[in-house]
């Protein structure tokens, strides 16, 4: 569901843009590839989404786009040309830089291997020291 | 229902059944039909976790001045016993930079035991994640307090310290015993 939300809001931007009309295509060059991977939501948006992939893209890298009007109030490691997308557009800052940060977050989340490891142990020592804490409050009843 | 596979089949149903049951029920409950910013939450895995932890205050019977002062220090114990156990913290993903912040020091403690015992069961925000460490990132505590503060379990105050303090208003801890009381007595009936 967030992913959809994300995916939305970035064709809703597309369209402020003036780029809803780009052709689909779904094939990407090596400079687009490198792009991809140094940005976690294109990422994520290129397996559900590649010809929305490339719109982003080609808006990115459409020379004929206006100067940035203002850098980015914080720098995005995880998406640092959608930040720098976002800067191009005043109005589309705070959402893009917003709609980032929740979609890492939301990938964290969604994460397996030590995360499932960490819940169920952590849950059960949480239980365990409840216990504990109970049995000391009771004077070690 | 005759053999053992068949009740240990309908145990699993019912644990199951047990946490559909507590996600619908938070949903339900929830003052806010937002979708993206509230109910998605109360559906995450942690949201158990967090709404777990008020529930075991609770069912626990720790809800008196004092009684956090006896949390942290077996708090600080459990997460020593972690940082001295390398094969634990790389199997859980924690790392001891993040553990050592976690533990309730001179300087943080006297927040801590201040807040809870103008309110027991009151907790800023930052000594949640403290208690939390090692199930969930601050982060991820941060925007389960404002989801379920939208959805009205909990209220969120700015301290005359500044801190973010959360109280839990019951309804987590009404839904998880609900819950856990119905598959208690239904597994009893197996």
């Amino acid at each position: 569901m967030r992913q959809d939300l994300i995916a939305a809001t970035i064709a809703a931007l597309l369209v402020i843009a003036g780029h809803a009309e780009a052709a689909e295509r779904t094939a990407f060059t090596d400079r687009e590839l490198q792009v991809i991977a140094r940005n976690d939501l294109l990422q994520t948006l290129r397996e559900r989404d590649p010809a929305l992939v490339a719109r982003i893209l080609d808006m990115m890298l459409d020379p004929s786009a206006g100067p940035r009007l203002a850098a980015p109030s914080t720098v995005d490691l995880h998406n640092p040309d959608l930040a720098a997308l976002a800067a191009r557009s005043a109005e589309g800052s705070k959402e893009w830089l917003e709609l980032v940060r929740l979609a890492r977050a939301r990938k964290a989340e969604t994460k397996s291997g030590p995360d499932a490891t960490r819940s169920a142990e952590g849950s059960l020592e949480l239980l365990s020291m409840m216990r504990d804490a109970r049995r000391q409050k009771n004077g070690g009843q | 229902m005759n053999s053992d596979l068949d009740k240990d089949f309908a145990t699993l149903e019912l644990m199951s059944r047990a946490r559909h049951s507590f996600i619908e029920c938070l949903v339900e409950r929830s003052e806010s039909r937002d979708e993206a910013d509230v109910l998605s939450y109360l559906r995450l895995d942690k949201m158990f976790e967090f709404a777990e932890f008020f529930y075991t205050i609770r069912a626990m019977g720790l809800t008196d001045p004092g009684d956090v002062a006896i949390l942290a220090d077996l708090h600080n114990g459990r997460i020593a016993r972690l940082m001295r156990d390398r094969a634990a913290l790389d199997r859980r993903g924690l790392k001891q930079e993040r553990l050592l912040d976690s533990m309730f020091t001179i300087d943080v403690l006297p927040r801590l035991e201040m807040i809870w015992n103008e309110q027991p069961g009151a907790l800023d925000q930052s000594n949640l994640g403290r208690l939390l460490v090692t199930q969930m990132s601050a982060e991820t505590v941060r925007g389960i307090a404002v989801a379920t503060e939208k959805a009205g379990f909990i209220r969120r105050r700015r301290h005359p310290t500044g801190a973010i303090v959360i109280t839990s208003l019951g309804v987590m801890e009404d839904v998880m015993g609900s819950c856990l009381r119905t598959m208690r007595c239904t597994i009893a009936d197996l």
